[in-house]
């Protein structure tokens, strides 16, 4: 007995079947489309860390107030916020150092300019702000050592790129709408050109000295940020708390220019501020450390979806299980026909597996398609290329899909060979 | 000597002392034989024929096969003979419906295998020309007559070059017409030296054989014993 007469046989009994074998597969189609959807997102997701990780350098440590603030009460009564001389304190110690770029930030203002009166948010960085992982293109100019050492009162606002109109990424219409997000300060930036003009942000005056262009949320590599605060609007570090109120920086930022030393520096910091502040009430953490914690994030998401890959394939081999199993009693006479005229119990065994696995690689090759969609409709940002969609996901979920078809026709297939051939002859 | 049954037995597990279907049946059946077996429904030919095809196996008795003892036999052994040795014909004709007259007949060689589907295809629209179907080759069944349908079955039985056919009540569901013509095909088989044992009611069937066993409750009551 050759395999294309158990395909051919395979064929003609799940085309006879349409419905029935639809059913089945598509079970396996959605836990395929689950599996591809998770690889390909694992892999996105280390790709655009590699990304990330080069456009920011591999010697970034960012530190900020601890979470963990009240461990004793001498860190308690020690407790002092970080503070900008904390900052000089680390680049007067440290001049090596690439970047030290400490960082005010509030979301709670509001950017008044004509009629726009809109909640914004707002930072206050110094020069050094600009050697991080800058994706801008500057109209006008960045804040300078000038404007820190004045206190003066500009500003430089962000303004992100729209989409050309029909072309909002998929996945964004899927879950936000067709409108997108609703971003009122932006749109207003977009509209109006605010370079010179004079911008109020709560009560106090700012003149708009730089526009920075920032690439669509497509396009922004940044995925994994060193700080979570994306500003609306930039002001002199030293101006800020004169008109808002701080409970100390956000974080300092700090770049050591290169990988090798960034362990022993991030001790290093760390024993300087422990020092300063008389107890550790800060973290250090690297960029490897955030890109972990991001990354065990993903992971805790894509195991959901893998879990639910893994529920739908295994109901999609219940599904080959029971379908095989009336395949059998409705194909009783067939099997004694087969064995009458020289099928062996392997020739029959043989048979009913071949067609179950026909049933996951149909359920295999749907679910690619399925997963294709799933990820181009409904996947984050920057993926659409796919670059990272490699050959072997695809073919490795086909193969779990005709490996389910295997496992789970093996009891029915058993049974079907086991049949009396003289019993099956005579069953109307 | 093809076939010698020597005090066959077969005794179905029903009720508290089971069915006995055979009660002591022997015979023998020489190369190139017509053997004819008559009797009422319920007399065990059926049952005799099972077990002459291999399908079954009896209960006690020894029956030899072209020498060798078939209750030594395993089942892939069993199905090996069958395949070779053995063609099948049925009273309702047991095609494959979805199969057409040739994928049918080329069953029994693809299950033999170490032949290209090619000459397999060949060898089946040769088998079926033979039996006056060589223009209905990529017919399924269900656009065959039942004397048309038969032929495809008796094509099919020939497709491994067997030396035996066991026919049960072959033109059992077929008109005066098509009736003569399968048994003028059988004949005309038997004359080329193949040997048949023929399960049937039908006397024009039985007036060919060279031998005729007459049989009730699962004993030999008329003919060679």
């Amino acid at each position: 007995m050759n395999i294309s007469e158990s395909l051919r046989t395979g064929f003609l009994e799940l085309w006879s079947h349409k419905t029935r074998s639809f059913l089945s597969f598509f079970a396996i189609a959605i836990g395929v489309a689950a599996f591809l959807y998770t690889f390909a997102t694992i892999a996105g997701m280390q790709m655009r860390m590699r990304k990330a990780m080069e456009l920011a350098g591999h010697g970034r440590i960012n530190i900020s107030v601890g979470r963990m603030r009240a461990t004793s009460k001498d860190a308690a009564r020690s407790y002092r916020e970080l503070s900008v001389e904390d900052a000089y304190a680390i680049r007067r110690e440290f001049p090596g150092l690439r970047m030290v770029s400490p960082r005010f930030f509030t979301w709670n203002t509001t950017l008044f300019h004509g009629p726009l009166a809109e909640g914004a948010s707002l930072a206050g960085v110094d020069a050094d702000y600009a050697k991080s992982d800058w994706v801008y293109k500057l109209r006008g100019r960045f804040i300078t050592d000038a404007d820190v050492a004045n206190a003066s009162a500009v500003a430089v606002v962000v303004e992100e790129a729209d989409f050309p109109p029909g072309k909002k990424p998929a996945w964004m219409k899927f879950w936000y709408g067709a409108a997108g997000r609703k971003d009122p300060v932006q749109d207003y930036i977009r509209r109006t050109n605010l370079l010179g003009e004079k911008i109020r942000v709560n009560d106090a005056i700012f003149t708009v000295v730089g526009i920075l262009e920032k690439p669509t949320w497509n396009d922004d590599p940044r995925w994994f940020r060193m700080s979570y605060y994306d500003p609306d609007i930039y002001i002199p570090l030293t101006t800020f708390p004169r008109h808002f109120k701080t409970s100390g920086l956000t974080e300092i930022s700090i770049d050591t220019g290169r990988e090798s030393n960034i362990v022993d520096m991030q001790r290093q910091i760390e024993n300087l501020l422990t020092a300063r502040h008389g107890g550790q009430n800060f973290e250090a953490r690297t960029l490897m450390d955030i890109a972990k914690e991001q990354m065990a994030n993903q992971k805790k998401w894509a195991y959901t979806f893998l879990t639910i890959g893994i529920v739908a394939i295994l109901a999609g081999g219940i599904g080959i299980m029971n379908v095989t199993l009336a395949t059998i009693f409705s194909r009783i006479k067939e099997i004694g026909i087969r064995r009458a005229i020289g099928a062996t119990r392997s020739d029959i065994l043989l048979q009913f597996i071949i067609e179950a696995m026909m049933l996951g690689l149909v359920g295999g090759i749907l679910g690619i398609g399925l997963g294709i969609g799933m990820i181009h409709y409904l996947s984050d940002p920057a993926d659409k290329n796919m670059r990272f969609f490699t050959w072997w996901i695809p073919a490795v979920s086909v193969l779990i899909a005709i490996f389910t078809g295997f496992l789970f026709s093996l009891y029915p297939a058993y049974k079907a060979s086991k049949l009396d051939p003289v019993e099956a002859l005579r069953y109307e | 000597m093809l076939i010698s049954l020597k005090d066959i037995t077969k005794v179905y597990p029903d009720g508290a002392h089971g069915y006995q279907a055979l009660k002591g049946v022997s015979f023998n059946v020489e190369e190139g034989d017509f053997l004819s077996i008559m009797g009422p429904s319920g007399c065990g030919k059926s049952t005799l024929l099972s077990i002459l095809g291999l399908l079954d196996q009896a209960t006690s008795g020894s029956y030899s096969l072209d020498g060798r003892e078939v209750a030594r036999l395993d089942d892939s052994e069993r199905t090996h003979a069958r395949l070779h040795k053995i063609g099948f014909v049925f009273q309702s004709f047991n095609l494959l419906p979805r199969f057409t007259s040739e994928e049918n007949v080329a069953l029994p060689m693809r299950y033999k295998g170490g032949q290209p589907y090619k000459e397999i295809k060949a060898r089946a629209k040769e088998l079926l020309t033979s039996v006056g179907l060589g223009h209905k080759v990529h017919r399924t069944p269900l656009q065959l007559s039942g004397g048309e349908r038969q032929r495809v079955a008796i094509a099919r039985a020939l497709a491994n070059t067997p030396r035996l056919i066991l026919a049960d009540e072959p033109t059992g569901n077929l008109d005066t017409k098509s009736s003569a013509e399968i048994v003028a095909l059988l004949k005309e088989l038997n004359d080329k030296g193949l040997a048949l044992i023929v399960v049937t009611h039908d006397p024009n069937v039985a007036a060919m054989a060279k031998h005729v066993i007459r049989m009730r409750d699962g004993l030999i009551v008329e003919g060679a014993a």
